[in-house]
């Protein structure tokens, strides 16, 4: 009796294993892939069957880094990414807080609405608008439209932060008689450092992964790597270990990013659904 | 008296003489030093050369260049947008009348280049627009306003693989009918060899589309611009590109462009190839170089009509450095760089380049100059796109009926609906656009 | 907050405003008052009412598949088990990798000359299929792609449920000899819908205006076959330049939006 339950448990045991293992190989294979790929030649990438066994080249780095002004795109990235991080922060700490203090459930709708929103809705608009003000193809306008997807993400993140912070230690600060400002940035940023940081990175990756805002938005000079390796796409068929390795060489800098932050990672990106 | 006469007449003489001196020397190519201009070219074989050339300019002028190399579709929206947008980011872009032309024309986004080519002091004698050929003109030439500098003599024509055309024992086709028992004869689909291969992505194979829909006698529109492509020849076109497609075509073949179809010719997987000439230069890089051969583009019922029309350089008007994008212009497109470029198996569009010495001596594909210049003796070349002002749209309204007629769909009720959307988008849009 | 006021409600006023002229970015002249004329056009536009079949095509498939496998996932991730953490943490991955990457590697692995998924099916016998390349297949495989980069995060909120399921159900189910599947029917998942619910709203928000793949990988093609509601609008605002037409698109597009989440709340609100 024990014995054929043991069996039966050995049995689920492998079933289980081999479940994992499927989820697993579908879960990594394409990032896989995208590596391996980039190391190899174009015959290699050609080849069917797929060759397993390879000489591997850097020459697909080398290729991608040289031939393309590919470090103006990255500084492109990061400079975008970082202002529209940096910006989302100061503008959207404050009204996080004040939504979670005075818990202005009608500016929570508000915000909530903006995540609905389609992304297209705000560049058509934000297009014409900035046409006549001039400020298409300039790093300002790509910022500004990365703003609508950064900001409503931190303030909805960051009012749950604000939420658990008990009052008494407002209170607590109005008695020794700091202002509103003070008891702002003395005692309730410090307190949520953990989500700004998490918030932060968050931003920092929803805003480099960025790609129909900035398409429109940037010219030759101002556009990111998403855009720039899009516009690899001509080599379609052509160049695979090109295209691969820059996809690597961007998604690199945003994988390293969240596994920093994984443990926020879901409710941030569910837009802090999972807390209510 | 005889010394005061003396003396005007040698005055005059100085003035006569220093104003011949003048228009014979050279311009000041050092005028607009320090500029640097944004210059937007779609990928091709041209732009490939030329990337090569511009450090000379950049000595020779003290100009930057910025030069920025699109695939055509990314290169296409990239400038619409820009220049919707009103940011003076593009000071020369290459573009195409079909495409762009009447729009372009229309929305003030071409700066006309006439002031400039007659200002001696922005265009050296030695120029000579007049070795453009005539009909490149008639190309750049929108509604009477010269637009642009033709970059090429851009006609369609037929690819071949000489091997694969030996092995089979089958001469080059002549005819359409040909071209279709060559294409399926050539198909051995387990080796992974296909007889033909065209374009089938929706928009972009309607330029190809159009050499088959005009010789088999269709048309896009009639006079009045009414929409023709549900006339029976329209019909038997998309049925005849559709059915070389799918009998001799590769897997895939509704998503490529022009670059997928030349990498499959280049190696080897593709026996015959219809396109523009202007991809060729790539094809001699290849390992197959030796085994491309070019010919006419093959005559159907309705007569021998490859499409033409070929891309140009133009100034944008919201450019605030014209002349030093001229310059480029001017210098990019004079003689001694063209026949550089025609020496790299690029189609130019100056005559004194086919026919200079040193090409016919060196010419590495002398059946591609042979095919494209019978190709430009035929009459009434069609053009690759159809005549409406929205022809984006519309290009992406008959791309999908090609789309569907290689996959196979209702031919007839297709070309009927494309019939009645393009009549719609051109209420819509026509009016507004004029 | 002035700024967020003005950064949110100035796209709509100006939405709705322009959705009643006819206006070209290119045209020289200002827009021009033409009523409903937008509107009027759309309902007889097989491009407009196709775009909106697609995309709920797109959207239920997408969630649909990723919140049975997302659960299944979180079940397996439950156990304990070495290197879990580890594997939740790989699985994270997908859904922060930039989308334009990871499209590129899709596209490498459908293709049809060199693509690893084609050369994987005829090995295993079965009959190649042209993926992206075929007006049949290309909005499953797109799917696939999505159920690729969203399962995980529909798998991680479940986890996060299942962790903070109160004990007290399970152990009197225990006692009454319920077997593994009647209690998971019966106990874990009308426990954990509440949770599930929330991911399920922001998967179909999301995907209903999902972009980055799709345009990516097939440009909306071949043809218009995998052109969803979301793509024909950008084609039209910034391939035709046609503003005012894409204005009126776009009051639609957010109202179905709106309509789609509201109906989901109050799905939700019921099942509390």
């Amino acid at each position: 009796m024990s014995g054929s339950r043991n069996a039966k448990q050995i049995i689920k045991n492998i079933i289980f294993r081999i479940l994992l293992g499927v989820v697993l190989l579908f879960y990594m294979f394409p990032l896989l892939w995208m590596v391996i790929s980039s190391f190899k030649t174009q015959a290699d990438n050609m080849s069917v069957p797929p060759v397993i066994i390879f000489q591997p080249t850097v020459q697909n780095y080398i290729n991608v880094i040289s031939d393309n002004p590919f470090l103006q795109y990255t500084f492109n990235s990061f400079y975008v990414a970082i202002f529209a991080t940096g910006l989302a922060l100061v503008f959207g700490l404050p009204v996080a807080y004040y939504i979670a203090r005075f818990k202005c459930k009608k500016l929570a709708i508000a915000i909530l609405l903006s995540r609905m929103m389609p992304g297209i809705s705000y560049l058509v608009p934000w297009f014409i608008l900035f046409s006549r003000l001039r400020l298409v193809g300039t790093y300002t306008g790509l910022i500004f439209t990365h703003l609508t997807v950064t900001l409503p993400l931190v303030i909805w993140i960051m009012i749950g932060f604000f939420e658990d912070i008990p009052k008494s230690y407002e209170e607590a600060a109005f008695l020794d008689g700091a202002s509103d400002l003070t008891c702002f940035f003395r005692i309730m940023l410090p307190l949520v450092k953990p989500g700004l940081v998490s918030s932060g990175i968050l931003t920092f990756i929803q805003s480099w992964n960025t790609f129909m805002y900035s398409v429109v938005m940037a010219n030759h000079n101002t556009q990111t790597l998403p855009v720039a390796v899009f516009n690899f796409l001509s080599y379609g068929g052509i160049d695979w270990g090109g295209l691969t390795a820059a996809a690597t060489l961007i998604t690199l800098p945003v994988l390293v990013l969240a596994l920093l932050i994984q443990r926020h990672l879901v409710s941030g990106l569910t837009f802090g659904g999972i807390k209510g | 008296m005889m010394n005061k006469r003396l003396l005007m007449i040698s005055v005059i003489l100085v003035v006569f003489l220093s104003a011949v001196s003048t228009s014979a020397r050279d311009i000041d190519w050092r005028a607009y030093k320090g500029t640097q201009i944004n210059v937007q070219l779609a990928q091709q074989p041209w732009a490939d050369f030329i990337k090569g050339e511009i450090k000379e300019f950049e000595a020779l002028t003290g100009i930057r260049v910025n030069l920025s190399i699109l695939p055509e579709d990314q290169h296409r929206q990239r400038l619409a947008v820009s220049f919707a947008s009103g940011r003076g980011d593009v000071d020369v872009f290459a573009s195409q009348k079909h495409n762009e032309g009447v729009r372009y024309l229309m929305s003030g986004w071409y700066e006309p280049l006439e002031p400039f080519l007659n200002n001696p002091l922005l265009t050296p004698k030695d120029f000579d627009f007049e070795d453009f050929a005539s009909l490149t003109i008639t190309d750049a030439t929108v509604e009477g306003v010269l637009v642009g500098i033709p970059l090429y003599s851009e006609v369609q024509i037929v690819y071949y693989n000489k091997a694969l055309f030996a092995k089979a024992g089958i001469n080059v086709p002549d005819t359409l009918e040909e071209l279709k028992n060559a294409a399926i004869l050539l198909t051995d689909r387990k080796k992974g060899v296909y007889g033909i291969t065209l374009r089938g992505r929706g928009a972009a194979a309607t330029t190809i589309f159009s050499g088959f829909l005009h010789s088999m006698g269709g048309s896009w529109a009639d006079s009045d611009r009414n929409p023709m492509l549900n006339t029976p020849e329209a019909i038997k076109a998309f049925e005849f590109y559709a059915e070389l497609i799918q009998l001799a075509g590769p897997p895939g073949s509704v998503n490529n462009h022009w670059f997928q179809c030349q990498s499959l010719m280049a190696s080897g997987k593709a026996a015959l190839w219809i396109d523009s000439n202007i991809f060729a230069a790539t094809l001699l890089e290849s390992d197959l170089a030796n085994d491309i051969g070019f010919a006419v583009f093959p005559e159907g019922p309705g007569g021998r009509k490859p499409a033409g029309g070929g891309w140009y350089l133009s100034i944008a008007p919201s450019s605030k450095k014209q002349k030093a994008a001229w310059y480029f212009i001017q210098w990019a497109l004079n003689k001694e760089n063209v026949l550089k470029a025609q020496l790299n198996g690029i189609p130019t569009a100056r005559v004194s380049a086919w026919e200079a010495p040193q090409f016919k001596e060196l010419d590495r594909t002398p059946e591609l100059t042979k095919a494209t210049l019978e190709t430009l003796q035929l009459e009434g070349t069609p053009s690759w796109g159809p005549p409406w002002v929205a022809v984006g749209e519309i290009r992406d309204v008959i791309g999908e009926a090609i789309v569907t007629a290689i996959q196979g769909g209702d031919i007839r009720s297709v070309a009927d609906s494309v019939v009645e959307r393009i009549q719609i988008i051109r209420d819509n849009t026509e009016k507004d656009l004029q | 907050m002035i700024f967020l006021l003005f950064m949110l409600v100035f796209p709509i006023i100006y939405t709705v405003w322009l959705s009643f002229h006819r206006w070209f970015a290119s045209s020289i002249k200002e827009p021009q008052f033409v009523g409903l004329f937008n509107y009027i056009t759309a309902l007889s536009d097989k491009r407009f009412l196709l775009g909106i079949l697609r995309m709920l095509y797109y959207t239920g498939g997408s969630v649909i598949i990723e919140t049975i496998l997302g659960l299944i996932v979180a079940l397996l991730l439950n156990k304990e088990f070495r290197g879990r953490g580890l594997i939740r943490t790989l699985i994270l991955l997908p859904m922060v990798a930039t989308p334009v990457a990871i499209s590129l590697v899709w596209l490498m692995l459908y293709d049809p000359a060199c693509g690893v998924f084609g050369w994987f099916l005829q090995q295993i016998g079965l009959p190649s299929i042209e993926w992206v390349n075929d007006p049949k297949f290309v909005i499953p495989s797109l799917i696939l792609v999505d159920v690729w980069m969203w399962t995980p995060l529909i798998a991680l909120i479940g986890l996060a449920g299942l962790s903070s399921l109160p004990k007290d159900p399970y152990e009197s189910a225990k006692i009454d000899g319920a077997n593994s599947w009647q209690v998971f029917w019966f106990i874990t998942l009308p426990l954990l819908r509440p949770t599930l619910m929330v991911a399920l709203l922001f998967r179909t928000i999301d995907a209903l205006k999902w972009f980055d793949t799709i345009w990516v990988i097939t440009k909306g093609g071949p043809g218009f076959s995998s052109e969803t509601l979301n793509i024909y609008i950008y084609k039209t605002a910034f391939e035709y330049l046609n503003m005012g037409y894409s204005s009126a698109l776009l009051v639609m597009f957010f109202s179905i939006i709106l309509a789609i989440s509201l109906m989901l709340t109050k799905a939700r609100r019921k099942q509390w």
